[in-house]
């Protein structure tokens, strides 16, 4: 038998699985996105409408808003988020005592992050009388409204997707642990600044990390789910209401497959699209050492 | 090594092809009875807390001895994510024999014979109820669903707390009364409090306009002065602090209508009252038990303007049968064992609030367990005025319209007309298309 033949025997499991269980419901889900399926109209034949659902979509408040909350909670969890992960993975790479026990402790929040005791746990934290304010209190500030307010919602929310930086982190300090050490003791003798080398030889030599971090953080951002559905729900003013709740609540509570899925599909020419440009823009910050990108 | 190959690659085909077969039978593998000699299995799936999974498992073991021919398969879960699990479940033709179902599912998804009509199950005797009840688990003119029983917003006040400030709860009638209730509470307590507030609001425009929102045919039934007018209303009562500002529900709660049972302030007291389904209070009235207070229930104010209290009714829950089921009639008797059984009744108790079944409300007061809070609101129900809700109420795109409009109100991102003709267009809107959804038009 020839070898590329054993090979596909090899993955035909998982080739089966993902035709079947990824790549089927994928097509399936456009198709179904150009007609008016809907699991409450039982027995009946879903009517094509071609593209009506995508032009009723970009004319529904309900779901520019949630695409506008996701927007922003994209865009500041991921800077905060990665400057996070560096600065932890920064310190975690000095030789410490214990340092496998503070990469583990840091690493744990990326474990439980969107389970339900964390998220019930976080809630209280935040509310009027939570942890958070009486910390506040500490310094004289008056207690916020972080629940019932748009802005401290999406600020909770935030909190708890940078709280969850442990896997950027590990990328991150494995990266930092390739860093050649001759480079910072060849420019410590030149009298360079610790802050010189961070700027001029650190982040440089990690950058296709800090794309990797990027991409691999923005593609969760746009799918968030279980953050704002156990902690804000909605939130005020539908302030946290993201494109991934609006898709489940019309799939999955008001049974309308055919719209949930067209949402779903714009949600992804959003994520392909974001993604198209920052590979595209890796050219002008990216530095590979075998000479792609920058 | 070349036979380890062969072998590991015989494996991972066979892996392959059972993985793919298990997968396309997933959905028969349950809808077959399995048969143990001459034992049938028939499976029965519903949610709830700890008691009523208790209460039931009780049941399903005594009903399996009284019928050693039939095997019951319990399948019970939590109250999260109802509507996701049944959908599921149905589009995978995986659902239960017996599954439990919520009002507005029945015409979604009894049409065109979605569920085995139960008039066709001999062993099954449904003269225990009332017919008229019998009719919200009808779709066109077949019984897709057997109600359990009537759920009635009720309200009712923790009697502790106003002594406590002063306040005797038998004077409090109206609705000023509870206005000035309210001013007698510390800072940061209400009088009551609502998962949602379209209950009062629903309820007081049924007692002003005598009707529910919509009629049989989804047509609505309020104007938007209607509308307007109930939200004024409801306005000037939550500035007043007789129900739970929106922002203090948000920090306290959540945006989400939930269970109000284990909340703090419920518990302490600030929360001193509520509206709610009379087939859900237990668990309030317990957690106050638990913290020496007493739970009542009280006369719900008529608005001004109206003659009657016009309380909002509608099925508790509901339980229908799978369209392909194998073996209606030990269905059939298991069900009819449940709802009418008097042994089966003793041990469920109320663990799914009080039963329509003549005879399992009989076997309840019998046996002495029909008392407390949940007989009062009972009582009080049956005493009362009340209009039957068309499913629409259960719509949840419907109850978001109203929070979204009432939330941004009382957040001072519009002002009441606007809302008020945003909750009328958007409702008839959402009521239109339910309308076409359950072939209603």
């Amino acid at each position: 038998m020839k070898k590329e033949t054993v090979g596909l025997i090899y993955i035909a499991p998982w080739i089966l699985g993902f035709l079947l269980l990824t790549a089927w419901p994928i097509l399936t889900s456009f198709y179904y996105s150009l007609t008016d399926y809907s699991l409450a109209r039982v027995g009946q034949t879903p009517a094509f409408l071609g593209i009506q659902n995508y032009v009723h979509l970009f004319k529904d408040q309900r779901f520019l808003d949630s695409m506008r909350a996701t927007l922003v909670y994209t865009v500041f969890t991921i800077p905060f988020q990665l400057a996070f992960a560096l600065f932890v993975a920064f310190i975690l790479n000095f030789k410490l005592k214990a340092i496998n026990f503070y990469r583990t402790a840091y690493y744990i929040p990326s474990i439980l992050g969107g389970n339900i005791a964390v998220g019930v746990l976080w809630r209280s934290m935040f509310q009027p009388e939570g942890l958070v304010n009486i910390f506040l209190g500490i310094f004289d500030f008056d207690p916020i409204n972080w629940l019932s307010t748009p802005v401290g919602a999406m600020i909770v929310l935030i909190l708890l997707k940078v709280w969850q930086f442990g896997s950027s982190m590990l990328i991150f300090l494995a990266a930092l642990k390739e860093i050649p050490q001759e480079l910072y003791e060849s420019s410590s003798l030149d009298g360079a600044s610790k802050w010189r080398q961070f700027v001029s030889i650190t982040i440089p030599l990690i950058t296709p990390t800090i794309f990797f971090n990027l991409v691999m953080q923005l593609n969760n951002a746009f799918q968030e789910f279980n953050g704002p559905f156990i902690v804000t729900g909605r939130g005020p003013l539908n302030a946290t209401y993201l494109s991934s709740m609006f898709i489940y609540d019309k799939a999955f509570k008001e049974f309308d497959m055919g719209y949930a899925s067209a949402a779903s599909w714009v949600l992804f020419a959003l994520i392909v699209s974001s993604t198209l440009i920052l590979f595209a823009s890796q050219k002008k910050w990216v530095y590979y050492s075998d000479g792609g990108g920058k | 090594m070349k036979k380890c190959k062969k072998d590991l690659m015989l494996l991972g085909i066979l892996l392959s092809v059972s993985l793919i077969l298990a997968g396309c039978n997933a959905g028969r593998k349950k809808s077959e009875t399995s048969t143990n000699g001459e034992r049938v299995e028939i499976s029965f799936s519903w949610w709830g807390n700890e008691d009523r999974h208790q209460a039931t498992q009780e049941m399903i073991t005594q009903f399996e001895e009284d019928h050693p021919g039939i095997k019951v398969k319990g399948e019970p879960s939590g109250f999260g994510d109802l509507d996701q699990a049944f959908t599921t479940r149905y589009a995978g033709n995986t659902l239960a024999d017996i599954t439990t179902l919520l009002y507005n599912w029945v015409p979604q998804f009894g049409q065109n014979d979605g569920f085995y009509d139960l008039d066709k199950i001999d062993s099954l005797d449904l003269s225990t109820y009332d017919p008229d009840f019998l009719t919200f688990g009808q779709v066109d003119g077949k019984q897709m669903a057997v109600p359990y029983g009537e759920n009635t917003l009720v309200m009712y006040l923790n009697k502790s707390e106003y002594e406590r400030h002063g306040i005797d709860v038998s004077t409090l009638k109206t609705w000023d009364d509870y206005e000035a209730a309210a001013k007698r509470l510390p800072d940061g307590s209400y009088c009551l409090v609502s998962p949602t507030w379209r209950f009062p609001v629903t309820i007081w425009l049924q007692q002003k306009t005598g009707q529910s929102e919509f009629d049989e045919k989804g047509n609505m039934n309020w104007t938007e002065q209607d509308y307007f007018e109930a939200m004024t209303w409801y306005k000037k009562m939550a500035d007043a602090g007789v129900f739970v500002s929106r922002q203090d529900y948000l920090e306290n709660v959540g945006s989400e209508a939930i269970s109000i049972a284990t909340n703090k302030k419920w518990i302490e007291g600030q929360y001193a009252g509520g509206i709610d389904w009379n087939a859900g209070i237990a668990s309030n009235y317990e957690s106050l038990k638990e913290v020496g207070d007493e739970m009542i229930i009280v006369d719900y104010p008529v608005a001004e303007g109206g003659t009657e209290v016009n309380l909002m009714s509608k099925p508790s829950l509901l339980f229908a049968v799978r369209k392909n089921v194998a073996n209606p009639e030990e269905v059939g008797t298991f069900l009819n064992e449940f709802l009418n059984g008097e042994e089966a009744n003793q041990l469920l108790g109320l663990s799914r609030g009080i039963p329509s079944s003549s005879k399992a409300l009989e076997a309840l007061t019998e046996s002495g367990q029909l008392t407390g809070v949940m007989k009062d609101g009972f009582e009080y129900a049956q005493s009362t005025t009340r209009i039957n809700q068309t499913p629409f109420y259960e719509d949840g795109t419907l109850t978001t319209i109203y929070t979204n409009e009432i939330e941004a109100v009382e957040l001072g991102r519009t002002d009441l007309e606007t809302a008020a003709r945003n909750v009328y267009t958007k409702t008839k809107e959402q009521a239109a298309k339910l309308a076409k959804d359950y072939k209603l038009q």
